[in-house]
């Protein structure tokens, strides 16, 4: 059969990626989703390519995570990494909370992409700004997680505060819903649990997803 | 260098990075509705060096994979297979 291309060129949606992209996922602040984010955008890429999750965090969350269960990629400390790391196609990193200012700077400048969760709260403002005052111009997106369900309007003032402040952000957030701890406490993922929430909780990652590639384009 | 910096050079070394468009994976849900794993085989297919020279840089330049758009055409064709 002759393939005609000018037919199909336009009915395939599927970007094309043709270096190794990482984004790391740091803050300065602790307990605003940087693990569960990780976790999440790491399974979402890993269904576009060979995906390391590298857990920089001394705690290794997403190591004790991936240990519970079974995870569509791979994640390794920062030591194995160094041997996984060639081949990937995505490569996202979990910073401990607070990275030191060396560590802030080569990422910075190594990665494609930094994602700085933050909890839609005034107290989670203020590590926001300091984070995004020492990333200068470095590439990074606010992303609002733990949002509460509407009418709580938390999420979207934060999102505007932080535009407002001059920081760019996602304009997906992630909600809030306990169906986050009961996938880590069985190893997997949201998309893997059958609640209504765990699937709309998905649903915003893939959002945050599509909103990378764009970024990465 | 800091403990991020050298594994961001690792990555980074052309040698370790792929040059082509990464392979798509589908999804269990995407190839069987069912939900049951199925086994993932290569389709190959034999042009000319010439062909394939002018489609891979067609692919690239509108940013569509050769791979995506061969698996159209066949599902266009042939319709998915029963579940």
């Amino acid at each position: 059969m002759e393939l005609d291309f000018e037919h199909y060129r336009y009915h395939v949606d599927q970007p094309t990626v043709f270096l190794m992209k990482i984004i790391t996922i740091t803050g300065y602040k602790g307990g605003v989703g940087k693990s569960t984010t990780a976790i999440h955008l790491a399974a979402y890429f890993s269904d576009l390519g060979k995906t390391l999750l590298v857990d920089g965090d001394p705690n290794h969350t997403a190591l004790a995570w991936s240990e519970r269960g079974s995870l569509p990629f791979s994640v390794a400390d920062q030591r194995r990494a160094m041997k996984l790391v060639s081949g990937m196609d995505f490569v996202l990193i979990d910073t401990p909370a607070r990275p030191d200012s060396n560590d802030l700077k080569e990422l910075a400048k190594g990665c494609d992409l930094l994602i700085l969760p933050t909890l839609p709260d005034v107290v989670s403002l203020q590590p926001m700004l300091d984070t995004a005052r020492d990333l200068k111009d470095a590439h990074y997106r606010a992303l609002v997680t733990v949002a509460p369900p509407l009418p709580n309007r938390d999420g979207e003032i934060m999102q505007g505060d932080l535009k407002e402040a001059g920081i760019p952000v996602f304009s997906s957030t992630i909600r809030r819903t306990v169906s986050f701890a009961k996938a880590a406490l069985q190893g997997a993922l949201v998309r893997d649990l059958r609640e209504e929430t765990a699937q709309a909780a998905w649903e915003d990652y893939k959002s945050v997803g599509a909103e990378i590639r764009r970024l990465l384009k | 260098m800091s403990k991020f910096g050298s594994l961001i050079q690792k990555a980074r070394e052309p040698e370790n990075q792929k040059t082509g468009k990464p392979e798509i994976k589908k999804t269990r849900n995407q190839e069987n509705q069912n939900g049951e794993d199925e086994e993932m085989v290569n389709l190959g297919v034999k042009v000319s060096l010439r062909r394939r020279r002018h489609w891979a840089a067609e692919s690239k330049r509108v940013g569509k994979s050769m791979t995506d758009v061969i698996i159209h055409a066949l599902v266009e064709e042939f319709g998915e297979p029963e579940e």
